[in-house]
């Protein structure tokens, strides 16, 4: 069963750089959109991810986005210019990417990200105009409810 | 004056569909408490779901015989 809860506090507790984004990162800024995976930003060279490896090993992480679901503690081979990872995890989904759609690579993310505190532990978010900027970009219809309750958010922000 | 804004702008969010009430109400909430309310959520879909299997599987059998 899905434990995206327990998935976040793993990860926070953990040695990785990221920023929270995507559906979750709405969820944490106060939307009422449910969603079925964190997806966190990072740098994704192939020194952190065999970090990554090393960290997610207790969760036995595998590459979702093939049939045969492979070991992500073996497969890929080769880490070089890896952008995105979709991982499916004992505690959940987890995608990990290394851009985000109209905002750009971790440090852009990072320059603007908000810092929260989770479980005890410091972590960063993506701002609110960063994930507007990002689901506008997506554009599904799934991302625009998200960018309404956003921008209604925002607004209760600054009011 | 400023209640009567606040009014309209209330009925403009709920005009596009935003439960403007919720959003207000998650936003006095911690972070933490926000990931356990969806975590809350999600058991209940899963749970749902779980109901809904015997179901699935019902009909998935009437249809191989039928079939």
């Amino acid at each position: 069963m899905q434990n995206l809860q327990k998935l976040l506090e793993f990860l926070v507790k953990s040695p990785l750089d990221f920023v929270i984004v995507g559906g979750f990162a709405a969820v944490l800024h106060g939307c009422n959109q449910t969603t079925r995976d964190i997806d966190i930003c990072l740098v994704l060279v192939p020194d952190k991810i065999q970090l990554l490896r090393q960290v997610l090993k207790p969760l036995n992480p595998k590459i979702r986005t093939t049939q045969e679901k492979p070991s992500f503690l073996t497969s890929p081979e080769d880490m070089s210019g890896i952008q995105n990872l979709h991982l499916e995890t004992d505690l959940g989904v987890l995608d990990l990417v290394a851009k985000v759609e109209g905002v750009g690579d971790f440090y852009s993310v990072l320059k603007n990200a908000i810092e929260i505190e989770l479980y005890g532990e410091k972590c960063f978010l993506i701002s609110l105009d960063d994930l507007i900027k990002s689901k506008k970009a997506l554009g599904r219809h799934r991302d625009l409810v998200v960018v309404k309750e956003l921008e209604a958010i925002k607004n209760e922000i600054f009011r | 004056m400023n209640k009567l804004k606040h009014v309209a702008s209330d009925r403009s969010w709920e005009k596009k569909g935003i439960d403007i009430w919720l959003i207000r109400s998650n936003l006095k909430l911690s972070h933490e408490d926000r990931v356990a309310q969806h975590q809350n959520t999600l058991d209940c879909i899963f749970e749902l779901r779980k109901m809904k299997i015997p179901q699935h599987a019902k009909s998935a059998k009437t249809a191989r015989i039928s079939g």
